[in-house]
């Protein structure tokens, strides 16, 4: 018969990781950056982590809620009057590399920056133009709607 | 909320948080997510919290809440085999492995009935409540989960 101390003695072995939300906490404080984007940094974050154990990730490992997640250091992140936000992150090579993204409703949703500059997803047909912007195309739509982010390099 | 309450409230229910989103993604990575976004969400939450019940309660239904989104996402992370994920949590005897991967074999929508009243202490009623079903449902959720439990672990003791 299962009761409560065989249960919690089993599943006490569970804990989380020791990723860094107090950090995140601390600049939403400071208003520097948004909820959203301390989610999306928080997430980032994890994701680099994940890659540099199972030495892939490839999987666009995104939660609905979140447009964008970087598979490098996000830097810092910002707020532009035109309500878009711009996140500061550093490339692969070491460079500097900011990407801008849309407050619109109807942006791509789980749209993976790559540490090159490059980005992809696993639902979208993802473009990096000439002109550093981002085309994202629902993959299989009969009627194209692409939605745009702008990835200035 | 200041930065001195928030760091508490992370040291105490961040691995409860985990251990209920784990119930729903079996995946460690997604659960740390989850339980991170309830813990944010709680930051910035305006509305005073009446009680560390209160706190506890409402860390839990947000996270979910934020674990069926989660469910419904097409931006989940592949689950690696449980068995895998077990053997790196150092489990002191046989009998809590087997618990644990007898209870992560079970369906979902009984899996976290039986966590929310077998490791939060949770009633009925209150599971109902966080879960959103009906009290009857949580009744025979936790019925079923507890002769499945049971047939499997008797199983795998006749089987030895």
């Amino acid at each position: 018969m299962l009761n409560k101390e065989q249960y919690q003695a089993a599943f006490a072995h569970l804990h989380a990781s020791g990723a860094p939300i107090r950090q995140e906490a601390k600049l939403m404080k400071k208003g520097r950056i948004r909820k959203s984007a301390a989610i999306t940094a928080a997430v980032a974050a994890l994701s680099i982590t994940a890659a540099g154990a199972a030495n892939a990730a490839t999987d666009g490992a995104l939660l609905e809620s979140i447009c964008v997640a970087f598979r490098c250091e996000v830097q810092d992140t910002q707020t532009n009057p035109d309500g878009t936000t711009t996140y500061s992150v550093k490339g692969e090579d070491g460079s500097d590399i900011a990407v801008t993204v849309t407050g619109d409703p109807n942006a791509p949703r789980g749209v993976l920056v790559n540490g090159d500059g490059s980005a992809d997803s696993p639902s979208f047909d993802v473009q990096v133009n000439e002109d550093g912007s981002v085309t994202a195309t629902e993959k299989d739509a009969d009627t194209a709607s692409p939605a745009q982010e702008a990835a200035d390099h | 909320m200041d930065e001195a309450q928030f760091t508490d409230i992370v040291r105490r229910y961040r691995d409860h948080l985990f251990a209920i989103a784990f119930q729903y993604t079996k995946n460690a990575a997604d659960a740390d997510d989850m339980a991170q976004i309830a813990l944010l969400k709680c930051y910035q939450a305006a509305a005073p919290f009446e009680s560390e019940a209160h706190i506890r309660h409402w860390l839990i239904r947000v996270t979910v809440n934020e674990c069926k989104r989660y469910l419904v996402s097409p931006w989940r992370r592949y689950t690696a085999p449980i068995e895998d994920y077990a053997e790196t949590l150092g489990f002191e005897t046989p009998e809590q492995s087997a618990l644990f991967l007898a209870v992560m074999d079970l369906p979902q929508k009984y899996r976290v009935p039986i966590h929310l009243y077998y490791y939060e202490d949770y009633s009925v009623r209150e599971i109902a409540g966080i879960l959103g079903i009906r009290e009857s449902a949580v009744q025979t959720r936790l019925l079923r989960a507890r002769r499945k439990l049971k047939d499997k672990l008797e199983g795998e003791n006749d089987a030895e």
